[in-house]
């Protein structure tokens, strides 16, 4: 069958190794992604959640997570519903389930006034937590 | 401490499959890295259906639950092989020449630095931790699947899809059970072995078909390094597995159909059929192509089919039929309806406006083909082959993957069709991923054209 011709073979797996060699290449040095490997291969397992969720959320996230009482649910407030965030934290945060009538409101960047609710604590002024009255 | 328990967890689910390869293959057909690949992929694979038929019948999860029936399987299987282990899993090669080295080599860089990357992070991409990797975590700290499961994900969790097959999920809450911790870090692994043992598999099957060792490794550094297939065994989600069970049980048929006297075959291309219905809900889609194949051959051979021959075809098939069935009346019974494709959509008024829609879903069909960064030039070269081959992509034994992509092009374009989801959003979300579905089978399609010029005529049987 005259399809491929050994000429024509070795011109496909040079465009090949050329083509995936570029991309790989171009991720690792050009785009930073090496540097960020590395960075995570030397942090530690909370380190590497920290750096993928964005170190400032994170440590949110992780804060709520410890001020919550089992069965607690919880509001997200400051972060666009059904993003990527949004979804890491539902997932973070469970087993506490996210609710309308949450017994925890988690604002995250933004200023959240609610007389149900008082200010529980809070990492800075962009980081808050506020628990039902 | 994590990574101690890993091992012992790869070793488990490598044994498990290792005793199942040893009942269904007793004299040792199956050897080698093809036997160590599979071995791994069927022992994952079995655990994740054995956790979810016992956790939907209402049983805790447990190691016991898992480790005491399969090593029973385990010793039993070792009484029923007539391989010796050493030669099943021992791997007899002649030196390799330069090039292939090379290639090893080449693969081994794309293996490592697929583990690498999968590890580091935990589950973190989205349908992973919208969909898959939370309903690991909602299984494993239940310890069971809690009798209301699926309408609890359904009211708590928008977009979790609670219609989806629980596969992934399953084999992550494994990992958790395992383990004795819920650590997200540590289920990662099972996408990398995972990629690693099938691309093991891919060029085994591959080197039986077209004879060449150098070619077959070549295209299995191929696939292995397409971008968006290796990506897929960084993320946490299920698309690698659905084209991993989906080309392995069409592979797996073809060999039998090549190969006639060897039901392993079948029985193996039948274990990933049952897989490809519990991975995805596009499992159900495949599993009828394969079927439609082992029908269409059914009725070009039927006088020369024996008695042997027609009760694998008949027991084929009625497990499959039977299995998709089975998750059908099931997910009708929970009234679980998938969002982008379900029998109500199935009209002719859809139909007439679906393919107003043709240009469009061509449009991100040739965002692909011509999409480097994600396949290389894959598709450019499956659309010369298919250009260049012409008829004879439908003669002999090739007429079987050609029909298999055939329809799977035929059947995805149709749920773009027919689907009432905004195609836009349909198509910028799924058509990438739902090309890895086919990719094994159309690497292997082109391998066969390529060694059929390539290499003397008598080694290339494709």
């Amino acid at each position: 069958m005259d399809v491929f011709k050994v000429r024509y073979a070795v011109l496909i797996l040079a465009v090949w190794l050329a083509l995936w060699a570029n991309f790989i290449a171009r991720d690792l040095f050009f785009k930073g992604a090496l540097r960020g490997y590395l960075s995570l291969s030397v942090r530690d397992e909370d380190g590497r959640r920290a750096y993928v969720y964005g170190d400032i959320f994170y440590g949110l996230l992780k804060y709520a997570k410890g001020m919550m009482p089992e069965g607690a649910a919880f509001e997200l407030k400051g972060v666009e519903p059904f993003s990527l965030e949004y979804r890491r934290a539902v997932y973070y945060l469970y087993p506490h389930l996210e609710s309308d009538n949450a017994d925890y409101v988690i604002a995250f960047g933004t200023d959240f006034e609610n007389p149900r609710y008082e200010y529980a604590g809070g990492l800075d002024a962009e980081r808050k937590i506020f628990r039902r009255k | 401490m994590i990574w101690f328990f890993m091992l012992l967890w790869a070793l488990s689910a490598f044994g498990i499959g290792l005793a199942v390869l040893m009942v269904i293959d007793r004299h040792g057909r199956i050897r080698g890295p093809e036997a160590l690949g599979l071995s791994f992929l069927t022992g994952v694979g079995l655990i994740s259906v054995h956790l979810s038929a016992a956790g939907l019948l209402g049983m805790k999860f447990t190691r016991c639950l898992i480790l005491v029936p399969w090593a029973a399987v385990f010793v039993i299987s070792f009484f029923i092989s007539k391989a010796p282990l050493r030669e099943r899993l021992g791997a007899r090669f002649t030196a390799p020449g330069r090039s292939e080295i090379i290639f090893v080599c080449l693969i081994l860089f794309e293996v490592l630095y697929t583990l690498w990357r999968a590890v580091l992070k935990p589950m973190e991409s989205y349908d992973s931790v919208a969909i898959y990797a939370l309903k690991g975590k909602i299984l494993y700290l239940a310890g069971a699947v809690p009798g209301n499961f699926f309408g609890f994900i359904a009211n708590h969790f928008h977009g979790i899809h609670p219609d989806y097959p629980l596969f992934i999920s399953m084999a992550e809450t494994w990992v958790y059970v395992f383990t004795g911790a819920f650590n997200d870090f540590a289920s990662k692994l099972i996408f990398p072995l995972a990629f690693a043992a099938f691309l093991a598999v891919f060029f085994s099957v591959l080197r039986r078909v077209i004879g060449s060792r150098r070619n077959a490794l070549i295209f299995t550094f191929m696939l292995g390094s397409v971008a968006q297939f290796n990506n897929y065994a960084v993320i946490g989600c299920a698309d690698m597995h659905m084209g991993i069970h989906f080309s392995l049980s069409l592979l797996y048929l073809y060999l039998w159909m090549r190969e006639k006297n060897c039901p392993v075959f079948i029985f193996v291309s039948l274990i990933f059929g049952v897989f490809s219905l519990w991975t995805k809900n596009e499992g159900l889609v495949l599993a009828d192509i394969v079927l439609a194949v082992l029908l269409v051959y059914t009725a070009r051979n039927f006088r020369g089919i024996d008695l042997r021959g027609a009760a694998c075809i008949i027991l084929y098939s009625a497990v499959i039929g039977a299995a998709a069935a089975a998750w059908m009346i099931f997910r009708s019974g929970h009234g679980l309806v998938n969002e982008n494709l379900n029998p109500s959509m199935l009209t002719a008024g859809n139909l007439f406006k679906g393919l107003g829609r043709m240009p469009m879903i061509l449009y991100e069909y040739q965002k692909h083909v011509f999409g480097f960064k994600k396949w290389n030039i894959i598709w450019i070269l499956v659309l010369a082959a298919a250009v260049k081959c012409g008829r004879s992509c439908v003669r002999g034994d090739r007429l079987y993957i050609t029909l298999a992509m055939a329809l799977f092009f035929a059947s995805y374009t149709a749920v773009y069709v027919f689907s009432a989801v905004e195609i836009d959003f349909l198509l910028r979300t799924t058509a990438s991923r739902f090309l890895i579905h086919i990719l094994p089978v159309s690497v292997f399609w082109v391998a066969g054209i390529w060694s059929d010029s390539c290499v003397p005529k008598n080694t290339a049987a494709f």
